[in-house]
């Protein structure tokens, strides 16, 4: 039976998500087969699996690092907020309904058998399963609906890790607190703290930590350094916050929906050069950019509602009259549209709307849930496109030309989406649009021509590819700034269990 | 509390203190909460529970509450700013000693702006003024600014026509001299620096510090008479040349500030000399002006003032009041005063 290692946070944010990236790529280079695994995952950003199914964008990202194919058993819980108070739940990859927070607290019980079940399974399969928590084990309040932190590593018999930011301040405060209010059987299964986004003179450090380990008895397994060179997008919406790490002239604006989704398909436009990425959730923000971006939405008519007030919807229009790009993927692909329906409520509210009518297409909102990887060629200049298709509606054309045409994984080829006469009006379902380099290139090429801005002669490099160089990074910090024989200790003494 | 691990921190910082400090700790506030209060409340308990201290209130998250934005974090994102043909392009220079950078946070209300901070002389193509800022340190950042070619920018743009403005240190590097007789600024050896020789004036240091209120009228001509008011915080004295239009008449009589002769170069010591809308707008449509733009009106901003008004009445509700105005010795508001 695989070996089981989690990380747990003392706050949301605290280098959770990349650190469990880490160790599944040092365990991955020890030459073991590596699992990583959250129970369950709020978030927005999903990837569709080989086979079907979706899981959290985080999760995928780890087993890209630990060298293996993502799956459903790797996330089996996913909910994905569709209002403030509603999720959609998504469990074993599939959605099993909306339901509410409240209903959703009844629900727990039956989830967290699931939840185990699907780490059994990656433990019959994997040398190492590494497990990530959720916001803080602490939270004594909320200790009765745990089914990611303590309980689970309770119920699974998992070491844990408890790491924590530094840079934000109150690090040694968190640690002490967070293991004064764990009660005994979970403070055991505390194993070590990991001191996370360190930047200064470690010496000075050094004396705060001796004393944190006398007050908690729990040994600091390794300070890791801020990594300011990862290229991986924060997993949730406060990573949105951050501005385009290039400055260019080539200026995107993003349009930054209440319930945005996927965003991570345009990270890979925040670290290309010459590009300006930035997101705009404002009538008086939006300027006159040359690509006007609509990303996925978990609420297609809500966030086209919303649009509307805003005052960006007219914007838009007007701006792709006076020969803007506008890009929708997803969600806004649908609301670039000529009407959008959703007769059973689907989607979030019953009824019918008009689009933003930039292409002539009509979507449907049907109860089936498309997830699918696909790989293609755009239709017109025949760039490379590759990524996965995950959502309810069904987008008609007419009387539009094809994006592009895509393959499914069982072979089946199809045309998606829908182009505007001139070509500057493009929306397609296929997440990760950009993360081919090639089709990202031609395109940016395209807009800088249409402009007159100087022409980039490079072809930058795919968003895996930029990926891999983070986990490289990513394994090597493991090897210098924690206790790796320490890790292994922890898989050793299960192994001997 | 957004953040999560907040009833860790506060017991663990508890548990950190020595006692004679731990004493010191009268009450908990819970901040940025968003949810359902019923919730959280079991928390709390055990909060007080393990420490003793009381929780004097939980304050809700508040979106979109715009007071100045205060740190550098802050400014890096700002840097982010439109690129815009129809917008306004204003340049800060983000000098290493940077301060006082609050200044220009009334540009984010206004529409017709663009205001971003540039470190190189190729981010200040196209632009239709550049500030320089505040700085902790003129002698440093003036050497700065030669570095990066940055001071044979900024002589070309006011050559060209483009506005050039400076706030206090950066008015200072607009003059023709800088002059350090004590070491004040350059780490104790007297020093004698050109500035940027765009206005008639030079400027000593001394080791008194002025810090100043200050309210007056401009006396620039796109403004004249329009109030302003700020405060100054400087070591240096300035002088113009005799002749030389200044650029406020303050209210005690004096005057302040000084302006190039093709009127396109300016700079003050006042900061905060932008806050007043009508001063504000009436500087920035001559930006437009130059642009061949229509002139606009003052914005209908919400006040700043009415903003921390409405962060008062959130915080005096959420906040178990009678407590605080026990620990800081008041006595509450009268009833019917407010």
């Amino acid at each position: 039976v695989g070996a089981l290692l989690m990380v747990q946070g003392t706050s949301s944010d605290a280098g959770k998500t990349v650190l469990c990236a880490a160790l599944c790529r040092w365990f991955a280079d020890q030459g073991m087969r590596v699992a990583p695994f959250k129970g369950q995952n709020m978030a927005l950003n999903a990837v569709a699996l080989a086979g079907g199914g979706e899981i959290g964008w985080a999760q995928a990202m780890q087993a890209e690092a630990a060298r293996v194919e993502p799956e459903n058993a790797m996330n089996p819980v996913l909910l994905k907020p569709v209002s403030d108070t509603v999720c959609q739940v998504v469990v074993q990859g599939h959605p099993v309904g909306n339901i509410t927070a409240r209903e959703y607290l009844d629900y727990k019980q039956k989830a967290l058998d699931g939840v185990l079940e699907s780490l059994a399974s990656l433990r019959r399969r994997f040398d190492v399963v590494v497990m990530e928590g959720a916001g803080s084990p602490a939270e004594v309040n909320l200790r009765d609906h745990d089914i990611v932190n303590m309980r689970l590593a309770r119920a699974a018999g998992a070491p844990v890790l408890l790491a924590a930011d530094i840079d934000r301040g109150g690090m040694f405060a968190y640690v002490a607190g967070t293991l004064a209010l764990l009660n005994e059987e979970e403070l055991a299964c505390v194993r070590g703290v990991v001191v996370n986004r360190f930047r200064g003179d470690k010496e000075r450090l050094l004396p705060g930590l001796q004393m944190l380990e006398e007050r908690t008895g729990k040994p600091v397994v390794g300070v890791l350094p801020y990594l300011s060179d990862l290229s991986l997008p924060a997993e949730d919406s406060l990573g949105l916050q951050q501005p385009s790490v290039a400055s260019g002239d080539l200026d995107v604006a993003v349009l930054r929906y209440p319930r945005i989704s996927n965003f991570t398909d345009l990270h890979i436009l925040s670290v290309e050069p010459g590009v300006q990425l930035r997101y705009v959730s404002g009538a008086a923000e939006l300027g006159n950019p040359h690509v006007i971006i609509l990303p996925g939405t978990k609420n297609t008519m809500a966030d086209l509602a919303w649009l509307r007030e805003k005052g960006l919807a007219d914007m838009v229009t007007a701006a792709a009259e006076q020969g803007a790009f506008v890009v929708g993927i997803c969600g806004g692909f649908q609301m670039l549209g000529t009407e959008i329906s959703d007769p059973l409520g689907v989607d979030g509210a019953y009824g019918r709307t008009t689009g933003l009518g930039l292409l002539k297409a009509v979507t449907e909102f049907v109860p089936q849930k498309t997830t699918v990887r696909v790989r293609g060629k755009t239709m017109r200049e025949g760039d490379l496109l590759e990524g996965y298709e995950i959502h309810l509606g069904r987008t008609r054309r007419q009387d539009a030309e094809p994006f592009a045409r895509l393959q499914g994984e069982d072979g089946t080829e199809y045309e998606d989406g829908a182009v505007s006469t001139g070509g500057r009006v493009l929306g397609t379902y296929l997440h990760g649009l950009f993360d081919a380099a090639s089709f990202r290139s031609a395109f940016l090429n395209r807009v800088r021509k249409a402009y007159s801005l100087p022409l980039s002669a490079a072809e930058g490099s795919s968003a895996s590819a930029q990926r891999e160089v983070s986990y490289v990074l990513l394994g090597n910090a493991v090897r210098e700034h924690l206790d790796t024989a320490f890790l292994h200790s922890l898989i050793r003494e299960q192994k001997r269990r | 509390v957004d953040r999560g691990g907040a009833l860790a921190a506060s017991v663990g910082t508890m548990l950190l203190l020595p006692p004679e400090d731990r004493a010191r700790v009268a009450g908990f506030v819970f901040n940025k909460f968003r949810g359902d209060m019923s919730i959280l409340q079991p928390g709390l308990a055990v909060v007080t529970e393990r420490t003793g201290v009381p929780v004097l209130g939980v304050i809700p998250y508040q979106e979109g509450l715009r007071l100045a934005e205060e740190d550098g974090v802050a400014l890096e994102q700002a840097k982010a700013g439109v690129r815009d043909g129809r917008l306004l392009q204003i340049r800060v220079v983000a000098l290493p000693h940077i301060s006082n950078f609050t200044d220009f946070d009334v540009f984010s209300g206004e529409e017709d702006v663009s205001l971003t901070y540039v470190t190189s002389v190729s981010e200040l193509d196209g632009v239709d003024a550049v500030i320089l800022p505040g700085t902790k340190n003129s002698m440093r950042d003036l050497a700065y600014l030669r570095e990066r070619g940055l001071d044979r920018a900024m002589q070309n743009l006011v050559k060209g026509g483009t506005t050039v403005v400076g706030i206090c240190g950066g008015y200072q590097l607009m003059g023709r001299t800088l002059e350090d007789p004590e070491g004040e600024e350059s780490g104790g050896a007297a020093t004698v620096q050109q500035g940027l020789d765009l206005l008639a004036v030079s400027t000593r240091f001394y080791p008194q510090k002025e810090v100043t209120r200050t309210a007056g009228t401009s006396l620039l001509p796109f403004a004249e008479g329009e109030p302003v008011s700020g405060y100054e915080i400087h070591m240096g004295q300035t002088r113009a040349d005799s002749g030389i239009p200044a650029v406020i008449a303050r209210q005690d009589g004096g005057t302040d500030g000084a302006v190039s002769a093709c009127g396109n170069a300016w700079g003050t010591y006042l900061h905060g000399v932008f806050d007043a809308p009508g001063f504000r707008r009436a500087w920035l449509n001559v930006l437009r002006e130059r642009r061949g733009w229509q002139p606009l009106g003052t914005a209908a901003l919400q006040d700043r003032y009415t903003r921390f008004d409405q962060l008062a009445d959130t915080v005096r509700a959420a906040l178990d009041m009678d407590a605080v105005y026990r620990l800081t010795g008041l006595s509450g508001p009268k009833r019917g005063l407010r």
